[in-house]
């Protein structure tokens, strides 16, 4: 759609929340990051460790306290639908029919009813709904709804996707399917996609290049060589289970993550 | 009547909903039937105060269009249907315009904190004055027939709803609202596409309330003063002990409240067909 430049730069973000009791949390400490375009970047961590603070940030959603965030050429300041959100929760508006809920962004912009109509058949019709344009979300699977959570970013035009665990309340296979989709739509589109998951496997099927945030901060930056396409078998490959290991490492599994045999016996509770 | 034309959808008609829909259900029969059948037992145990079941079932046609017993008791002419439409003028004319203020102020009251703050005290407090205490101002005020029953009615439902409409509009998740904003949409388009059509379900829950307060708010607004309405038909006929006559007349203001209560439900299950699967409770 708008050739607008879809590289994204973080430069030294802070998030600060202070909570009610006085409690101060640095959910985002100093993040610098450059993102160039049509990158597909997964961020991994374990929960309250600043993901979905950073991707909320990017979205405009959450305000940063300190730094600069610049996407698509401009100075992140709110939420804006160049930058499309897909969250985890079913966020699909359950009083519009599927094809309105396609059109409602734009709409938002302004788009004639029929231009709109075309564009959100079009589109619907990639992520394999078109029999659905007239259903009610409720008529539909969760995995369904996130088709048409997708459906919408794309069509509203969005450079730069943000998406916060999306497929994380769904079954394995339709994960996998909609893995799929998002790999066929990225690829057709190029768009910069920054994918939030605490899901190694995930990441490694999706991403060109993995993140690893702990404490608020970017702990490893690692790139993905893995030929693509890739599969849930690609985990078995010698360089997966390396970036595997380092991830886990990060993350505080300390006798998982070296190669060489634990000193100790490991403990009982470990798989 | 409402087919189901939902088609190709997924899930969209168990088998069972078609065998549910039947004209007569054994259960209902049996409660009512149950209930006449007390109501018998009652009246052979009370005697003249609880007139049986088929003498009030006479009182009740005998009485409805004409009746020159009840001229005799000052009453006007035209049996009991002038009296159940007065209080229905009161309800209907009542409720729609409290619907509207208690809408208009509820969902501006959730949107601008001013407004709210403004609108907080005089609701919070007016909401708590009884009918009983409230009724004697508004009749002083508006005289005894024509607005007062039906200022008092809107009265009511304008604080209902306003308390309704407010809770609908904050009960919305925020997702929703971030979703749509993450789409491009402005606060105004955010209010309209996204905040009121996420609000209607739990308004018509409201507004089903207000109804059935509103039918005793009038009965009693009309006890305490009126020429006209079920309430001072029953307390005329109260002065000479005529039980038969005050049941007939509660009996067709019940099956008017029954009726529009089933009118509103049909309504909220066509504003919201994308709320649930078979509304039609």
């Amino acid at each position: 759609m708008s050739s607008a430049d879809r590289s994204i730069h973080i430069h030294d973000a802070w998030c600060v929340f202070e909570h009610v009791s006085g409690r101060r949390v640095e959910a985002l400490r100093g993040v610098s990051l450059d993102i160039p375009p049509g990158q597909f970047v997964c961020i991994v961590g374990r929960s309250g460790h600043g993901k979905s603070t950073l991707l909320r940030a990017l979205g405009g959603l959450n305000p940063l306290s300190a730094g600069e965030i610049r996407a698509a050429g401009e100075v992140v300041q709110g939420p804006a639908a160049e930058r499309g959100m897909v969250f985890q929760d079913d966020t699909v508006f359950p009083w519009m029919r599927v094809r309105a809920n396609v059109e409602f962004g734009l709409k938002a912009k302004g788009m004639a009813a029929d231009e709109r109509g075309r564009l959100a058949d079009r589109w619907l019709e990639q992520v394999g709904l078109d029999e659905f344009a007239d259903s009610w979300p409720r008529e539909l699977s969760g995995g369904m709804r996130k088709r048409v959570a997708l459906a919408t970013v794309f069509a509203t035009g969005a450079d730069i996707l943000l998406m916060d665990e999306p497929f994380g309340s769904l079954d394995y296979v339709t994960r996998l399917s909609l893995h799929g989709l998002l790999l066929d739509l990225w690829r057709r589109t190029g768009h910069t996609i920054v994918f939030v998951t605490h899901d190694v496997e995930e990441a490694l099927i999706l991403a060109d290049r993995i993140l690893v945030m702990k404490d608020g901060g970017v702990a490893d930056d690692i790139p993905v060589g893995l030929a693509r396409p890739r599969d849930e078998e690609v985990r078995a490959l010698p360089e997966a289970v390396e970036i595997i290991r380092t991830i886990i490492h990060h993350l505080g599994l300390e006798s998982a993550a070296t190669d060489e045999p634990p000193p100790v016996q490991p403990r009982v509770d470990e798989p | 009547m409402s087919g189901e034309p939902s088609g190709a959808a997924p899930g969209a008609g168990p088998p069972g909903a078609a065998r549910r829909r039947r004209w007569l259900d054994p259960l209902p029969v049996l409660g009512i039937a149950g209930t006449i059948g007390l109501w018998y037992v009652a009246s052979w145990a009370i005697g003249r105060y609880m007139p049986p079941p088929h003498e009030v079932f006479e009182d009740a046609v005998a009485n409805l269009l004409h009746s020159d017993y009840f001229v005799g008791l000052g009453l006007p002419a035209g049996g009991f249907l002038p009296h159940v439409a007065y209080t229905a003028q009161t309800v209907v004319l009542g409720v729609t315009i409290g619907t509207i203020l208690g809408c208009l102020s509820g969902i501006a009251s959730a949107r601008w904190r001013v407004v709210d703050q403004i609108t907080d005290p005089f609701m919070s407090t007016f909401g708590t004055v009884p009918i009983l205490v409230a009724a004697p101002f508004f009749l002083i005020w508006f005289g005894l027939v024509g607005a007062a029953q039906a200022i008092l009615v809107s009265f009511y439902a304008t604080v209902i709803m306003h308390i309704y409409s407010i809770q609908a509009v904050r009960n919305l998740h925020p997702k929703f609202v971030e979703y749509a904003r993450t789409l491009g949409a402005s606060s105004r388009v955010v209010f309209t596409h996204v905040v009121l059509p996420g609000a209607v379900p739990e308004i018509f829950g409201g507004l089903r309330v207000v109804f059935a307060a509103a039918w005793g708010l009038a009965a009693i607004a009309e006890l305490l003063g009126s020429r006209y309405g079920v309430g001072y038909a029953v307390l005329t006929l109260e002065s000479v002990y005529d039980v038969s006559n005050i049941v007939a007349i509660i009996i067709y203001l019940g099956v008017l409240a029954l009726v529009m209560d089933w009118v509103i439900v049909r309504a909220r299950a066509l504003a919201t067909r994308w709320a649930e699967t078979g509304a039609t409770g």
